[in-house]
């Protein structure tokens, strides 16, 4: 039934994407909920997930560090932390949350000295109608919790109330997100939340782009190098890198970029609020294969002039589908592939890795492929028959239909297929259990391809 | 330490209150299989390890419903029809729901869901009423 998992181990929750968000910046974030958050600390020298510890992971961070411990009020934040939690408890089911998330925020601030805060719901906030929206809003004013019966207080003073006070004129924004959905739909309203808060309009700068979606927990560190390597040895300048580890200062230059280069599904709604405010096309697509990213450069060349007398200072309106639709060695293959038939090989993780895998595949020759996704996806990066799963049900009938010979997902889904097919491991970097951990690995240009020999496909 | 544990988990409340939590689901599925209801985010603490190990050996599964499941009561009907699935599909007659906050939140009637899945399946179902927000299981 839907909802119910028996086999499959549970996902990182979209809370775990806020963290892996702000974690890459100088700002904080703050989760109304009952207990620490710990660092999750994927392929960038990782420790393992949260709860693998003595299993595949290395040791529990909080034996490490000593100081881990989920209770006990708002202590020493270990390394590499910028989310804190509001530490309510069961009376403020009943009172309300406010109060606890000012003394956290107030908390927060003198240990972060953070430029930005975002807010976002601990499933227990979320059940009782905690307001993040009003608590954003009086951080962002400099008031307090208090003030809302003492208004004729100047805005601008740093108040100190009940314990509580409330630096003046911190960005704030609540991000709708309660630890219900998946790592990549609270990694994707998070920059989105982030975007709404930082950006004012600027003037455009001639060969400049952003990257939108590269995050820690799908992305590897080499394939992040080699696309900023790859961007720079172009001619492009890159303002600010969102999801990675970024500066505010960047961050809010980006709006004068003259390209987003959307490079994983998350950056979407991101790139999307960018286009409709400040005008700023976007490309989307992984960077993955060797004749995709010839591709890109072509297209990103078309797309973003690099000198100013190539420059209009016109942004160029180009179709979404742009890179999506160039992948496609040809359009006969890519007709095949779309033809109502049973799909032969299937591939299940983030849409925008799957996709680069099915366009190197189609470029081998391969049809009837399918992309599928227990996370977040966009519709307008789906081909025919492509599936966002809502359970095990809806795999378990994909997985086993008679047609399928090739599989390439994350290993814990083979009990599920009850047929012979062909197992290609794919990252399960989005897994909070895997029985196996695989991290990302390097697909930057050649390298899917590599891997892809390497793999027989 | 024993008896308290004991204790604790034959008057359904977590055992290992204020503690680790370490061996929590495993004494758990002693008791039978164990359905997890709640948030997937919930299952980041630690007494929740090992829930992916327990899946695997068939031992234990997660209903989560959405917030709006919750709110609308539609999560009670959820349960009793992943409890009727994996009864039918486990041969097993008995359970343990360990739930995460909303359960306590929303004042939910275990006896009641109790009653409901004895009479209907024949299962016979321990809910552990965590104090969610106040002890161990949160570390």
């Amino acid at each position: 039934m839907k909802r119910l998992w028996k086999v499959l181990p549970p996902c990182l929750s979209d809370l775990m994407g806020f963290e892996a968000v702000v974690n890459e910046t100088e700002g904080l974030g703050l989760i109304d909920d009952s207990s620490t958050y710990k660092p999750l600390m994927f392929g960038r020298g990782g420790h393992g997930r949260p709860g693998m510890e003595g299993h595949h992971g290395r040791p529990g961070m909080e034996g490490r560090h000593g100081h881990g411990g989920g209770r006990g009020g708002f202590g020493r934040l270990m390394p590499g932390m910028r989310v804190i939690h509001s530490d309510i408890r069961n009376e403020d089911i009943i009172t309300g949350t406010e109060k606890k998330v000012m003394l956290a925020f107030d908390k927060g601030v003198k240990q972060l000295s953070p430029n930005f805060a975002l807010l976002a719901y601990g499933p227990s906030a979320s059940m009782i109608g905690s307001d993040l929206e009003y608590a954003a809003e009086k951080i962002t004013e400099g008031s307090t919790f208090v003030q809302r019966t003492s208004m004729d207080e100047p805005a601008s003073l740093r108040t100190e109330r009940g314990g509580a006070s409330v630096q003046s004129g911190l960005p704030a924004a609540s991000v709708k997100i309660d630890g219900e959905k998946d790592y990549l739909y609270g990694i994707s309203c998070t920059l989105e939340a982030m975007g709404r808060l930082l950006l004012t309009p600027r003037p455009t700068i001639p060969g400049s782009l952003n990257i939108l979606g590269a995050n820690t927990i799908d992305w590897a560190k080499e394939s992040f190098a080699d696309l900023e390597a790859l961007l720079k040895q172009e001619g492009f300048q890159i303002l600010s890198r969102w999801g990675w580890k970024e500066t505010t200062e960047n961050l809010k230059l980006a709006s004068a970029a003259a390209l987003n280069l959307v490079v994983n599904e998350s950056g979407l709604r991101l790139a999307r609020y960018m286009e409709s405010e400040y005008g700023i096309p976007y490309l989307a697509g992984a960077p993955f294969g060797a004749d995709f990213t010839a591709t890109l450069k072509i297209r990103l060349k078309e797309a973003v002039p690099v000198t100013d007398t190539e420059y209009s200072g016109e942004k160029q309106r180009i179709d979404v589908d742009l890179i999506e639709s160039a992948a496609s060695p040809n359009e006969d293959q890519r007709k095949e592939n779309d033809v109502d038939t049973e799909p032969e090989i299937l591939i299940v993780g983030e849409q925008f890795t799957a996709n680069a895998i099915r366009r190197e595949l189609l470029r081998r020759g391969k049809t009837k492929i399918r992309v599928l996704s227990f996370y977040d996806m966009d519709r307008s990066c789906m081909e025919t028959g492509d599936q966002k799963l809502t359970g095990e049900d809806d795999f378990v009938r994909q997985a086993n239909a008679a047609s399928v010979r090739i599989i390439c997902a994350d290993g814990d889904l083979r009990p599920l297929v009850k047929k012979e097919v062909r197992w290609v491991q794919l990252p399960n970097t989005g897994s909070m259990f895997p029985a196996e951990s695989m991290e990302a690995f390097n697909m930057m240009g050649g390298a899917l391809d590599a891997w892809l020999d390497q793999e027989e496909l | 330490m024993n008896r308290e544990k004991n204790r604790n988990m034959d008057e359904g409340r977590m055992p290992h209150h204020g503690g680790k939590g370490d061996l929590l689901l495993e004494e758990l599925a002693e008791k039978g299989m164990l359905l997890f209801v709640g948030s997937v985010n919930c299952l980041r603490h630690k007494p929740y390890r090992r829930i992916g190990v327990l899946m695997r050996e068939g031992r234990a599964a997660l209903l989560c419903p959405s917030m709006s499941d919750f709110s609308s009561g539609r999560y009670l009907n959820q349960i009793v029809e992943a409890l009727a699935e994996l009864s039918r599909e486990h041969g097993e007659k008995r359970f343990v729901i360990a739930c995460g906050c909303q359960w306590v939140i929303l004042s939910t009637d275990s006896e009641l869901l109790k009653e409901r899945v004895k009479q209907e399946y024949g299962i016979d179902l321990t809910v552990f009423e965590d104090a969610h927000l106040e002890f161990g299981d949160h570390e």
